[in-house]
């Protein structure tokens, strides 16, 4: 029993409608799995072996420029990025049986080519599995053909595409080596979904903490806002799909709303990217984190956590692109699975903390002048622990457990960022007796 | 006395001499990509012989001759390196060319080979008629 080739959408047509004839082999085992023809005008074809059963082999017949075709030849494009971009954008799908009689032709789009029949995006071409490579050369004068350069490696410029619709605008640009996972304008819908909530959370998390600090609310303990004023700061934050590009993912977003002047005379959009750009580069290495974590708080740590650890765990590389057209101002920033496990890191040792001040009344517990730590209960049976500061270490045998004392406690809160725990540090600034 | 070749009749219909004249009886132990079921056609057979081939639109003579050849290789590492880069390029020709490797001990009776190819080791091996090459299964490749 043969098996059922994949059924592929498409426009059946009676026959193929071409006179093609051969030139030569990209890839070659055992006959041809890559083969190069020529049309009537001279135009390049590629014949990319895909699928066989015992009754037929299934080709996609599509036609590249002579550029396209050099481009691959020189190794400057993948065999994903010609097979994903054909002349017209559009393919033949040719079932040829035993005798190499056409048996099944379609019109098929691009968008519908399964991935197994795709290489993996980084497969590139290798000479010595070719054939007649350099009659193929010559007989569409590829070495006469300028290379362009490969695109994939470049990100599209951000700055000229928000020109184009003079607007802020950010692209966050997927790629895989994995053909399954991210393809030429394919990405699976699950890595998508995260990337795009992965920083839309971050976004947002960074619009309501720099509205908590430009408005010098940091050192309270809870932020009071108004009726619905939290969900206003977050969609400054927030971005609107607007287009997509092939090659290999990218998604462009604008900013929903921005306030002018709010933050610091610029648009919110920018001040919200310059901090995500401004972690993004300090989180490179420890100590310059270390250094901006006052400007941080959780819940950018844990976006940004959550960020990380999907490109980690999807082995994704991700380019974010932000640029304003109004001001020339562009950010950019690549991570791929190595950059995000080392940023990982580096995010796992940072502490960050805030301190509290109370001034329980009450007694000692205990007191202990070796290591100058003490137990307190306040007169609300609130148990403090921790150590005298240095200033009351030295009267420690001044207290006693009998007594009522007025005291000023800090409580020093210190989280690892991305973790769940919280320690407290307890440091006894004051004690009065009453 | 040279064996007489299993696809003579074949080899005959071709235009160019097949097998090539300088191919030589060998002894070796070579590797061969197969399927994991040790019984399956493909296994045994050159690709001329496994219907449909993709050298329906050769018209080069030697390249048609390698049809009724077997393709070996001098060693297992390099037979998996390049069965894995063919796998990476066309994902589905695991299902012609099989995802696993095969250890075959050949004599000098078994039939002739062609010089093996520097990087991958590859040759082409025309059995003599009424050779039947015993294949050991040796590994089956993960396929990402």
């Amino acid at each position: 029993l043969s098996k059922i080739l994949r059924n592929i959408p498409g426009l059946e047509i009676p026959n193929f409608p071409l006179e093609l004839s051969k030139v030569g082999d990209l890839l070659y085992f055992e006959g041809s799995l890559m083969g190069v023809y020529s049309d009537a005008n001279n135009s390049p074809y590629i014949l990319d072996w895909v699928e066989a059963n015992d009754h037929v082999n299934r080709w996609l017949a599509y036609k590249v420029e002579p550029e396209v075709l050099a481009n691959y030849i020189f190794r400057n494009y993948t065999h994903s990025q010609i097979i994903n971009n054909p002349t017209n954008n559009i393919l033949f799908l040719i079932d040829k049986d035993i005798k190499g009689d056409i048996v099944l032709c379609k019109i098929i789009s691009t968008k519908d080519i399964p991935y197994e029949y795709l290489p993996k995006n980084d497969v590139k071409f290798e000479e010595e599995d070719s054939k007649k490579l350099e009659y193929i050369k010559k007989k569409f004068n590829l070495d006469d053909i300028k290379l362009q350069i490969n695109d994939d490696d470049i990100v599209f410029d951000i700055l000229k595409e928000a020109k184009k619709s003079d607007s802020e605008l950010i692209n966050l640009h997927i790629k895989s080596k994995d053909s399954s996972k991210v393809g030429f304008g394919k990405i699976r819908s699950s890595i998508l979904g995260a990337v795009l909530s992965n920083y839309n959370n971050l976004s947002e998390a960074t619009a309501v903490n720099i509205f908590d600090i430009k408005g010098k609310l940091t050192n309270e303990n809870k932020v009071r806002r108004h009726k619905g004023e939290l969900n206003e700061i977050k969609t400054l934050g927030e971005t609107e799909f607007v287009y997509v590009k092939a090659a290999s993912f990218s998604v462009f977003l604008k900013p929903l709303k921005h306030r002018q002047g709010l933050f610091d005379n610029q648009t919110s959009s920018q001040s919200i990217n310059q901090s995500i750009f401004d972690l993004f580069e300090a989180s490179a290495n420890a100590e310059s984190l270390n250094k901006i974590k006052d400007s941080l708080d959780d819940s950018i740590l844990l976006s940004y956590n959550n960020m990380l650890k999907e490109i980690k765990e999807q082995d994704i590389t991700l380019s974010i692109q932000y640029a304003n057209p109004s001001n020339d101002i562009k950010f950019e920033e690549t991570f791929d699975a190595k950059k995000a496990i080392k940023i990982l890191k580096n995010l796992d040792v940072l502490e960050i903390g805030k301190t509290e001040t109370v001034r329980p009344k009450g007694t000692f517990k205990a007191l202990d002048s070796l290591s100058s730590n003490f137990k307190f209960e306040s007169l609300e049976g609130d148990i403090f622990e921790g150590k005298f500061s240095d200033q009351l270490k030295s009267g420690i045998f001044l207290f006693n457990l009998k007594d009522l004392y007025q005291t000023t406690i800090e409580i020093e809160e210190i989280k690892s960022s991305g973790k769940k725990n919280i320690k407290e540090k307890m440091t006894m600034v004051s004690c009065i007796v009453e | 006395l040279p064996g007489i070749f299993k696809y003579k009749e074949l080899n005959k219909k071709l235009e160019c001499k097949c097998p090539p004249a300088d191919i030589k009886p060998v002894k070796i132990t070579a590797y061969r990509w197969i399927f994991e079921d040790l019984k399956h056609f493909n296994n045994h057979h050159p690709p001329l012989k496994i219907e449909p081939n993709r050298l329906a639109d050769s018209d080069d003579c030697e390249h048609n001759c390698d049809g009724y050849a077997l393709s070996l290789f001098t060693s297992a590492d390099k037979a998996e390196k390049k069965l894995k880069r063919f796998l990476d390029k066309k994902p589905l020709l695991a299902e012609v060319l099989g995802n696993c490797i095969a250890e075959v001990n050949i004599s000098e009776t078994d039939g002739e080979g062609d010089t093996p190819e520097k990087k991958y080791g590859h040759f082409n091996f025309h059995e003599y008629e009424n050779v039947n090459l015993n294949f050991t299964f040796i590994k089956k490749l993960k396929i990402e």
